[in-house]
């Protein structure tokens, strides 16, 4: 068992271990490697929408809108100009039929 | 201001506190070179004075600035840009050791209702890494910052912050938002409760 006096000493060593300690140097890097992650987060933060909204993306859209809709366009009055005009004049009783022929 | 002047300002130099905070918040890379020039041993200093160890301050301070990037549009000027700073280094600091705290309780029941029962003595204080701490003093030190570890947060705060990172009593009560008596009061009681935890360690020690 420790006396009183040696307890007190021990105790006031303790206190006084935090006055001798001295004082430590951020390390060298740390400026450039917070910098870093600062404006990395920023980057990443602008890029997403500047990614949707940016002029390029914008003009690749529209000129994939007009090649789509001229390819529409085309594909439809290719293949279906023929089968439209058929049912248009069934449709107002245009069309000549065979039997109608055969009468005359 | 107009946009435009802001930038040039911060471009060039800071005339005041109000066209710095303006730069920060226009998040301009000059002004976060400036503030971490300025800020970066001091927001250290403090984080090393609550966590002993290099690596895990460094993380903390880096936190301490990436949060006064995120949060620095909502800073009303209510108190200088230092004491805000510090202010956020100190929550940071208490999160860290509350975290640590917490898990070490979670260890400590785990070992209580596992198969093989051992009490875990050890302790974030137990193997400290403060490169300012001569090997001499380890001990010494490793023993009154477990103390410092038990003493009641505003306590603990307040004792850190005047013994160990050296700020004023003034500086701390604006980092705090409390009167200058109450940390007075709050030191006091730290050294009080510290001296009859480190008497009792002594007295048990063998």
């Amino acid at each position: 068992m420790e006396t009183t006096k040696q307890i007190e000493d021990k105790t006031a060593a303790a206190f006084n271990s935090l006055d001798i300690i001295s004082a430590v140097k951020v390390s060298p890097f740390f400026k450039e490697r917070t910098l870093n992650i600062l404006f990395k987060e920023e980057e990443q933060k602008v890029t997403f929408l500047e990614r949707v909204l940016s002029p390029q993306i914008q003009f690749v859209a529209i000129v994939a809108i007009v090649l789509i809709n001229v390819t529409t366009i085309y594909n439809y009055s290719e293949t279906n100009y023929n089968s439209d005009l058929n049912t248009f004049s069934e449709s107002y009783n245009l069309s000549v039929s065979e039997e109608t022929l055969i009468q005359f | 201001m107009h946009l435009n002047t802001i930038n040039k300002i911060a471009e060039k130099y800071f005339l005041t506190e109000t066209e710095f905070i303006e730069a920060l918040i226009l998040k301009t890379p000059k002004a976060y070179n400036k503030l971490l020039e300025d800020y970066q041993q001091k927001v250290f200093s403090t984080c090393i004075s609550f966590i002993p160890n290099r690596e895990d301050a460094e993380d903390v301070a880096q936190d301490v600035f990436i949060e006064v990037f995120n949060s620095v549009h909502k800073f009303k000027g209510n108190s200088k840009l230092s004491t805000w700073i510090y202010r956020i280094a100190t929550n940071k600091c208490l999160e860290f050791i509350r975290k640590h705290n917490t898990k070490k309780r979670f260890g400590f029941l785990q070992s209580l209702f596992s198969d093989n029962f051992s009490i875990d003595k050890t302790n974030y204080y137990t193997d400290i890494k403060h490169p300012g701490i001569v090997l001499e003093q380890k001990e010494t030190s490793e023993i009154i910052f477990k103390a410092i570890n038990t003493l009641p947060e505003q306590q603990r705060l307040v004792f850190t912050l005047h013994k160990i990172d050296g700020k004023s009593y003034n500086d701390i009560s604006e980092i705090i938002e409390k009167s200058i008596n109450s940390v007075e009061s709050l030191m006091h009681r730290a050294k009080h409760n510290l001296k009859q935890k480190l008497d009792y360690f002594y007295k048990n020690e063998f």
